[in-house]
C-alpha cells in the first residue's frame, strides 16, 4: 500500500463503503476493486486486508457466506445490519476529518 | 483460465505445510492466490503454474502467514467476548441455579476433603473426554481443523491449568472454608467452562451452516 500510513487508518472505513455498494465481494475482488477505482495508487495488501475483515466480521459488521467457485472454496463477505449503521458513521467521520485537514492545509479550499 | 483442481490442492498442501493449519483461513488464502495466479495468467504471462507460484510465494508469503496470526487473534477476541456473553445468558443463570443447588446439597453431605477431591478431578475427566472425542473424530471423519473450535479447546484447556493451580494451592485452605463460599467458587469455574462448551456448539453449528459444502 503507498502511503500506507496515511491509508491505514481509513481501510475499514473503504472495506466497509465498498461492501455497501455491492451485495457481496471476496478478498481478492476487494483489492482488484480498490486498486481499479484508485488507478493503482492504492494497494492493499493481503497482509492488510484480512485481518482488518476479519476485525470487522468479529465486531459483528460483517457476515461471511462461503461458496464453491472455480474448484475452489469463496468466502464472501457482506454487510450486517450494524454494519451498514456503522459505514455511515464511519463515512460522516470520514468527511469531517477531511473538511478538517482541508481547512488546516487549504484554507482557501475549506 | 481457470486453475485446476490438482493446482489449487497444490496451492492448499503448500499453506498447510507453511503452519496455516486451519481450513478456515487456509481456504480465504488458497482463493486469494490462485485468482491473483489466475489473473497473472489470463494478462499474458506464458509461465507454468508453479513458476508463477513461486515467485508470488517469494513475494508474498510474509504477508499470507502475517495474515494467519492476525486471523487467530481476531478469532481469540471474538471467542472471549462470546463467552463473556454467554455467561450472562438465562440459561448460563439456570445452570448456575442447579449446579448450585446440586453442589450445596453435595457438600452438606460429603467432607470437604472430598469436595477438594471433587473439584480437583471434574475439570481433568471433562477435558480428556472432550479432547478424546474432539481428535478422534478428527482421525475417523478425516475432517478439517477449523480455528474457532481448537481456539475454543485452547480457552478450555488454560481453564483446566487454571483450576488445576487453584486446587493445589487450596488444598489446606479448602477445609477451613465456609460451604457457602466454597460451593459458590466451585460453581463459577462450572459456569465458565459451561459457557465454553455453551458456545462451542454454538460454532459447530455456525461453522456447519457456513461451511456446509466441506462438512
Amino acid at each position: 500500500m503507498s502511503n500506507s500510513k496515511l491509508y491505514r487508518g481509513s481501510l475499514n472505513t473503504i472495506i466497509l463503503k465498498l461492501l455497501s455498494q455491492h451485495d457481496k465481494m471476496y478478498g481478492y475482488e476487494i483489492t482488484q476493486k480498490v486498486k481499479a477505482l484508485t488507478k493503482g495508487e492504492l494497494n492493499i495488501t493481503e497482509g492488510a486486508l484480512y485481518p482488518a475483515l476479519h476485525k470487522l466480521e468479529a465486531e459483528g459488521l460483517l457476515d461471511v457466506e462461503v461458496v464453491k467457485v472455480d474448484n475452489r472454496m469463496r468466502k464472501y463477505y457482506k454487510l450486517t445490519q450494524s454494519g451498514t449503521k456503522e459505514t455511515v458513521n464511519k463515512m460522516e467521520a470520514l468527511a469531517d476529518y477531511i473538511n478538517t485537514m482541508q481547512a488546516l492545509l487549504n484554507p482557501k479550499l475549506a | 483460465m481457470k486453475l485446476n483442481p490438482a493446482e489449487i490442492k497444490f496451492i492448499d498442501t503448500y499453506l498447510e505445510n507453511s503452519e496455516v493449519s486451519f481450513a478456515d483461513i487456509r481456504m480465504e488464502m488458497v482463493d486469494h492466490v490462485a485468482s491473483d495466479i489466475e489473473s497473472e495468467i489470463n494478462a499474458g504471462d506464458t509461465r507454468n503454474f508453479y513458476d508463477i507460484f513461486k515467485d508470488y510465494m517469494l513475494a508474498n508469503k510474509a504477508a499470507l502467514l502475517k495474515n494467519n496470526k492476525q486471523f487467530i487473534k481476531a478469532t481469540d477476541k471474538k471467542l472471549l467476548k462470546l463467552v463473556f456473553r454467554t455467561m450472562l445468558s438465562w440459561q448460563s443463570f439456570v445452570f448456575f441455579v442447579i449446579s448450585f443447588l446440586s453442589f450445596y446439597e453435595l457438600a452438606s453431605n460429603l467432607h470437604q476433603q472430598n469436595l477438594h477431591q471433587w473439584f480437583s478431578i471434574l475439570p481433568i475427566m471433562s477435558f480428556l473426554i472432550l479432547g478424546a472425542t474432539y481428535f478422534g473424530y478428527l482421525r475417523i471423519l478425516k475432517l478439517d481443523r477449523f480455528s474457532a473450535i481448537e481456539r475454543m479447546g485452547f480457552m478450555y484447556f488454560m481453564c483446566f491449568h487454571v483450576f488445576h493451580l487453584v486446587s493445589m494451592m487450596s488444598k489446606n485452605i479448602f477445609e477451613k472454608l465456609d460451604r457457602l463460599f466454597m460451593v459458590l467458587f466451585i460453581n463459577s469455574g462450572l459456569l465458565i467452562m459451561f459457557s465454553i462448551l455453551m458456545v462451542t456448539v454454538r460454532l459447530v453449528r455456525n461453522y456447519k451452516q457456513h461451511y456446509k459444502i466441506i462438512t
